[in-house]
Formats: C-alpha cells, sequence, structure tokens
C-alpha cells in the first residue's frame, strides 16, 4: 500500500508551488502589462547576457581542464575544485567577495551580469569539458595524424562539432539565470528587477497577491518552455579515455587562477576592512551568536526533510517509471514561486520558518538530488531488490538489510549538501520569515546597506556553521557507519 | 509434473506465447536455446517479476502464478548471482533463512548440512564483494536451498565462470539437486550443460506458439 502511495504523495509535493497557483487562479488581477514587460525584458537581458559570457568563459576555462593531463590527478582535482568552489560556498560569502572587489559596484543589469558569470563560468567550464572529451575524444586522434593544428580543429571541427551540447548548456545556464533570486535581491536594484523579484515584491512588499499569482504563471510558462527545449535536446554524457589534451590550452588555467585570484583578494580586503572596523558588530553579537545556532538547526531540519524523501523512495525501491521520468525532467519551481506557496499554505509565526524554509529547499533540491546519482543508485539495487523478493523478503527486510544500508551514505552526503545549502542561506529565508534570525539573512542586510566589510566578517562566521553542518551529518554517517 | 499455461509477454517488438509445458518435478529440466530467444524472460514471468494475468502454473495442485513474488518459495541463481555485496557470504544466506522465517532448528540442520555439502567454511565471513566467481556461485546456490524452496530456478548460473571451474560447479549442482530432492530448471545455451545435467530437456521452439 505504502508502495503506491509514497510515489503520489513525494510527486505532490514536489507539484505543492503549482498546486497552490491552481486554487489560486480565480484570485488574480493583472499587472500593468508596463511592469510585466520591463520585469521580463529585465529577466531575458540579463539571463541572455550572463549565459553568453558565462559560456565564453567557461570554453577558455574549460580548454584549460582539458589541458591538465589526466595522470597529474591532484593538480586536476584542485582546478575542478577551482572551478566549482562558487557552487559550494553560500552564494552571499561570493557575493561579499565580489562587492568588495569592484567598487563602486554597477547594480542593475550589467551588475547581475558580473555576478551571474562570476558563480558560474566554472560550472559552465566542467560541463563544457565533459563534452569535449566525448565529442572530440572520437575525431582528435585522426585529426592529429592528418597534422592539423590546434586552432584549425578548433574553428573547422571542434565548435561545430559541441555546437548542439554549447546550446544545451546555455540553455540550461539561461534557465538558472531567468529564475535567480539571491543575486537579482543583491545586485539588481531598481533600475534591474526582474520577474522572480517582481513577484517577491508584489506578494511581500505590497501585499498584492492576485497580480503575484500571474506573474508566477508567467514565470512558471518560461520555465516549462524551457525544461521542454532542454528535455528535448538532452545527450548522455559518457566520458571517453580518447587523449585531447594537445587540443587544451594553458590559457584557460590562467584565466582561472587570475579570476579565483581577484575573487580571494576581494575578499581578504573586505575581511581586513571589516576586522578593523569589528567594533561596529558588538551590537550584532547577541544576534550573531543567536544567528550562528539557527543557521545550523535550519540546516540539520532541513537534512531530515531530505532524508524522509530519500528514505521513501528507497523504500518503494523499485521506482515507478513515471515517477523516474518525472524527477528527471522536473525543472523546480523558482524561489519565489515556491516560497509563494508556503506564505500561503502556513501560519505566519515565526516558529513557523524552522518548517518552511527547510520545506522550500525541499522541493528546490530534490529533482536535482534525484540526479545527482541517487536515482542511479536506487537503480543499480533493482536486482537486489527483486532477488530478495523472491527469497521471500518483507518489505521492511528490504529496506532495513538490503537497500538502505546500501544507499545511506550517498543519501547523507547529498543531505548534507543541501544542509549547508540552506544553512548560508539568505534568499528563501528573506521572504519566508520577518526577521534577520540567521547568519545569511544579517550579512544580506550588511551588503543592502553598503556595509560589505561588516558582511565580510560576519560571513567567516556564516562559512563556519555551514562547515559545522556539513561535519555535523558526515561525522555522523561515519559513527553510524563504523557501528554497523 | 508442474504444468505451465498461457504465458504471454508483450514487448513493443515481439509477443511471447507458451500455451503449455510440462516441468519435471524431480532432476534437472533444461530449457535451452540460443541467446534472445526468450527463455530469461519465461523464467522472470515464473518468478513473478514479469506481470502475466493470464498465467497459470500448476505445482502440486497449488496455481503458483496467482501467488506473490515472495510467496513462490523458489530459490533463484542468476548469471550474475546477484549476492548483497555489503553482506558476508553467511549473511546473505541467513538474510535468506530469515526472510523464509525459518525456525532455529531446521535453519541449523539445513545450514550445516549445506555449507558443508558446498565448502563454505573458507569463505564464510567474507565479503560478498570480494569473494572469487566460484564462491560467489556457490554462496548463491546456499541462499537459494537454506529454506527447501518448492523448485529451483537457475539461469545460465556457469556462464560468469571461468571454463575451468565450470565441470566442478556442475558436478557440484547435480550432487546438491540429487541430495536434496528440490527440482530444478536450468535454462541454457550450453550444449555441455544439456550433456552433464539434463534429465530432461525442452527446446524453446518446442513450446512458444507462433
Amino acid at each position: 500500500m505504502g508502495k503506491k502511495i509514497i510515489p503520489w504523495g513525494i510527486s505532490l509535493f514536489l507539484l505543492s508551488p503549482c498546486i497552490v497557483l491552481v486554487f489560486l487562479l480565480h484570485h488574480w488581477a493583472m499587472p500593468s502589462w508596463g511592469e510585466l514587460f520591463w520585469a521580463l525584458g529585465n529577466s531575458i537581458l540579463q539571463s541572455f547576457f550572463s549565459a553568453l559570457f558565462a559560456l565564453g568563459l567557461g570554453f577558455v576555462v574549460a580548454l584549460g581542464a582539458i589541458r591538465l593531463s589526466p595522470e597529474r590527478f591532484v593538480l586536476k582535482s584542485i582546478f575542478d575544485i577551482l572551478c566549482l568552489v562558487t557552487q559550494f560556498i553560500p552564494v552571499v560569502v561570493s557575493l561579499v567577495a565580489i562587492l568588495n572587489l569592484i567598487e563602486p559596484f554597477p547594480n542593475g543589469i550589467l551588475g547581475m551580469v558580473i555576478v551571474h558569470v562570476f558563480l558560474n563560468f566554472g560550472l559552465a567550464a566542467i560541463l563544457l569539458s565533459q563534452h569535449m572529451k566525448t565529442v572530440w575524444g572520437e575525431t582528435s586522434d585522426m585529426a592529429r595524424t592528418l597534422g592539423v593544428t590546434r586552432f584549425l580543429y578548433w574553428r573547422k571541427a571542434g565548435l561545430p562539432l559541441i555546437k548542439k551540447e554549447l546550446g544545451l548548456i546555455f540553455l540550461y545556464l539561461f534557465s538558472l539565470f531567468f529564475t535567480s533570486f539571491s543575486v537579482p535581491l543583491i545586485v539588481g536594484g531598481g533600475r534591474g528587477t526582474t520577474l522572480e523579484i517582481l513577484i517577491y515584491e508584489k506578494m511581500r512588499l505590497s501585499l498584492d497577491w492576485s497580480a503575484a499569482v500571474v506573474l508566477a504563471w508567467v514565470q512558471v510558462a518560461f520555465i516549462f518552455i524551457l525544461s521542454f527545449l532542454a528535455i528535448r535536446n538532452r545527450t548522455n554524457v559518457t566520458p571517453r579515455n580518447a587523449n585531447i589534451q594537445w587540443l587544451g590550452s594553458y590559457a584557460g588555467v590562467f584565466v582561472l587562477l587570475i579570476l579565483m585570484a581577484s575573487l580571494f583578494a576581494g575578499y581578504s580586503s573586505g575581511l581586513v576592512e571589516g576586522w578593523i572596523q569589528r567594533r561596529d558588530l558588538s551590537l550584532y553579537m547577541n544576534d550573531l551568536g543567536w544567528g550562528f545556532l539557527n543557521s545550523i538547526m535550519l540546516g540539520l531540519i532541513t537534512f531530515v526533510f531530505v532524508m524522509v524523501i530519500f528514505e521513501g523512495l528507497s523504500w518503494v525501491g523499485i521506482i515507478p517509471e513515471w515517477l523516474d521520468r518525472f524527477l528527471n525532467g522536473y525543472l523546480a519551481p523558482s524561489t519565489s514561486l515556491t516560497c509563494f506557496a508556503f506564505l500561503i499554505l502556513l501560519p505566519a509565526e515565526p516558529i513557523w520558518s524552522y518548517f518552511k524554509i527547510p520545506l522550500a529547499f525541499v522541493i528546490l533540491s530534490a529533482p536535482a538530488l534525484y540526479r545527482m546519482g541517487f536515482g542511479e543508485r536506487l537503480k543499480d539495487l533493482h536486482h537486489q531488490i527483486e532477488q530478495a523478493k523472491i527469497l521471500g523478503a518483507e518489505d521492511g527486510a528490504i529496506f532495513n538489510e538490503v537497500t538502505w544500508p546500501q544507499i545511506k551514505s550517498h543519501a547523507r552526503f547529498l543531505g548534507a549538501l543541501v544542509a549547508t545549502w540552506a544553512c548560508g542561506d539568505f534568499a528563501v529565508a528573506r521572504i519566508l520569515s520577518t526577521k534577520d534570525f540567521t547568519l545569511g539573512l544579517i550579512t544580506q542586510t550588511l551588503l543592502s546597506t553598503y556595509r560589505s566589510s561588516l558582511a565580510s566578517v560576519v560571513s567567516v562566521l556564516l562559512l563556519l556553521a555551514c562547515l559545522s553542518c556539513f561535519f555535523l551529518i558526515m561525522g555522523w554517517d561515519y559513527v553510524d557507519r563504523r557501528k554497523s | 509434473m508442474s504444468i505451465v499455461e498461457n504465458l504471454e509477454v508483450k514487448r513493443e517488438d515481439y509477443t511471447l506465447k507458451v500455451s503449455k509445458w510440462e516441468i519435471l518435478d524431480e532432476g534437472i529440466h533444461v530449457l535451452s536455446g540460443p541467446s534472445g530467444s526468450g527463455k530469461t524472460t519465461i523464467l522472470r514471468v515464473l518468478m513473478g517479476l514479469e506481470k502475466d494475468a493470464k498465467l497459470s502454473w500448476k505445482f502440486l495442485g497449488e496455481n503458483l502464478a496467482e501467488l506473490p513474488v515472495e510467496k513462490r518459495r523458489l530459490g533463484v541463481v542468476f548469471q550474475t548471482w546477484d549476492l548483497f555485496p555489503h553482506m558476508t557470504a553467511m549473511e546473505n544466506v541467513e538474510f535468506a533463512a530469515r526472510a523464509r522465517k525459518l525456525d532455529e532448528t531446521t535453519l541449523k540442520k539445513r545450514w550445516e548440512w549445506i555449507r558443508e555439502i558446498l565448502k563454505m567454511e573458507s569463505f564464510l565471513d567474507t565479503p560478498a564483494r570480494v569473494l572469487s566467481g566460484g564462491e560467489k556461485q556457490r554462496t548463491a546456490l546456499a541462499r537459494a536451498l537454506i529454506a527447501k524452496p518448492r523448485i529451483l530456478l537457475l539461469d545460465e548460473p556457469f556462464t560468469a565462470l571461468d571454463e575451468s571451474l565450470r565441470d566442478a560447479a556442475r558436478d557440484l549442482l547435480k550432487q546438491v539437486v540429487e541430495m536434496d530432492k528440490v527440482p530444478a530448471v536450468l535454462v541454457t545455451h550450453d550444449s555441455r550443460d544439456i550433456e552433464k545435467l539434463a534429465t530432461a530437456q525442452t527446446k524453446i521452439d518446442e513450446i512458444l506458439t507462433k
């Protein structure tokens, strides 16, 4: 019975923001066309240029990635970590670094493009380098024997061969930036209001929910079209071991090093300046202490919720095909839309923030987590689950002795990632809470009031909280594994 | 004799139909045929892993097709053995015994007999993932037999073994089946299996309905 209910329950939960919107359909009022087109235009413009430049820079850095010999494992790992570091540290920490680096910072569309590019060119580089290894790997040896130069290969074969992959990564980045909330919230400014920010303003600041519903529907339609295009053209990456090193360039490595060094310099300079002004923080000492604890608490509650979903899926064991397709193809709703649903569904008392924020994070991250290996690992256990059934094992025994012991560590690692993300968040919490009760929110308030040096100091605490949250979970997992 | 009737599996590009197939209820009944002819699919339907609403499988007056997978009480050895890699050889067998809720006395008696006949002593505490091919096969066989199954279903169990180990494995299987008096269905395309093991043989073409 549970095996039938759980898949439906999970799907309905993940779709709940859209379902809430359906029920609110009768309660709509058209926002002014001028405002709608202005915000939509800003969203498209910033997403387009952010994706374009992130892809361009990512291409150069990807050439660096394929230039490094796979045998130099340590160097390659450091390179990959540098590329992905902005994906793992809280957005607000990267923002602090960038705002300290570029002064005065050009808020608006240009500002959003700069930050988006800084945060995502590394991800684009990693994705592109995987495609290069697959696609270029098929022809690179032949080209080499023909005496083709690197530049000629890029121009005549390399770029035309990965045209489709470039388009797909562009589409992926575009949708990522189109639904971006945290970056426009801080650096968008009045001139750069995007659709996502307009929805937030309507529901949180002007309390015009009727207009927010219409804007949210426009956004859902856009996301649907983007995800449809992405799924239709999706290709599978199976990295090959072909030697394409000669097609790479050390220029990519230097570009990455320069950009990361400048990010680090920006962060350090803010930190030094903030340390000099540290007395100004004495006013916040109490808030910082509670903020630290609350941030970790939010992370841990998020972890528990993520585990409930993972345990539910593991209990089901053999995931029905429709649910597998749904989880693989579903693009989570935007931050503001998800938060909108919880704003309406759950009470406004501060205590509820401890549930609303983690639940929103689960909705925002669950499909991505499924695609990050959880689904595949569960599929790998199909034969064992079937074998256990043939042996006569009951559902509880299959879950406790076959499925969960083999998948729990990976599930906990993924859960720890989301918990860390929730711990360092300010965007979801800004919509769903009424006061600055986490370190992320305090940092954002300092940034928004042009005290980026102090924000740098608080962000160190935030990083500490995130690390504590991550290692608390992984430490517990380690102890549990040792025990069993 | 157990009788399989009205077996039908529909796929996108083909349909597999068996109107009637009589299986011996003693010794090893071999189902042979070339690769890709549907032997494994037939076995999966019998196990209950593929749905077939019309299937009837009469065994000692009981229709096994009406029972869910876990109640059919079949012993199965797959080509890849499908051991639980995080458990030791012994834990794999114990898991099967617990699943079938064997009482302590029966378990002790059967377990002693099985581990001796299958010569498992040296690798009982070894995690399944590091067992050799032959050890994996013996563990899989022990796991399938521990709860005295109604029928033992074997899906090309020697294919993944080195050529040099296959003859010994065949002898062992024959010995176990004879001593335990458990009827077995062996799916294979290897003529050596048929030659050494078959009490009866059915070629898949003989039972498929065109």
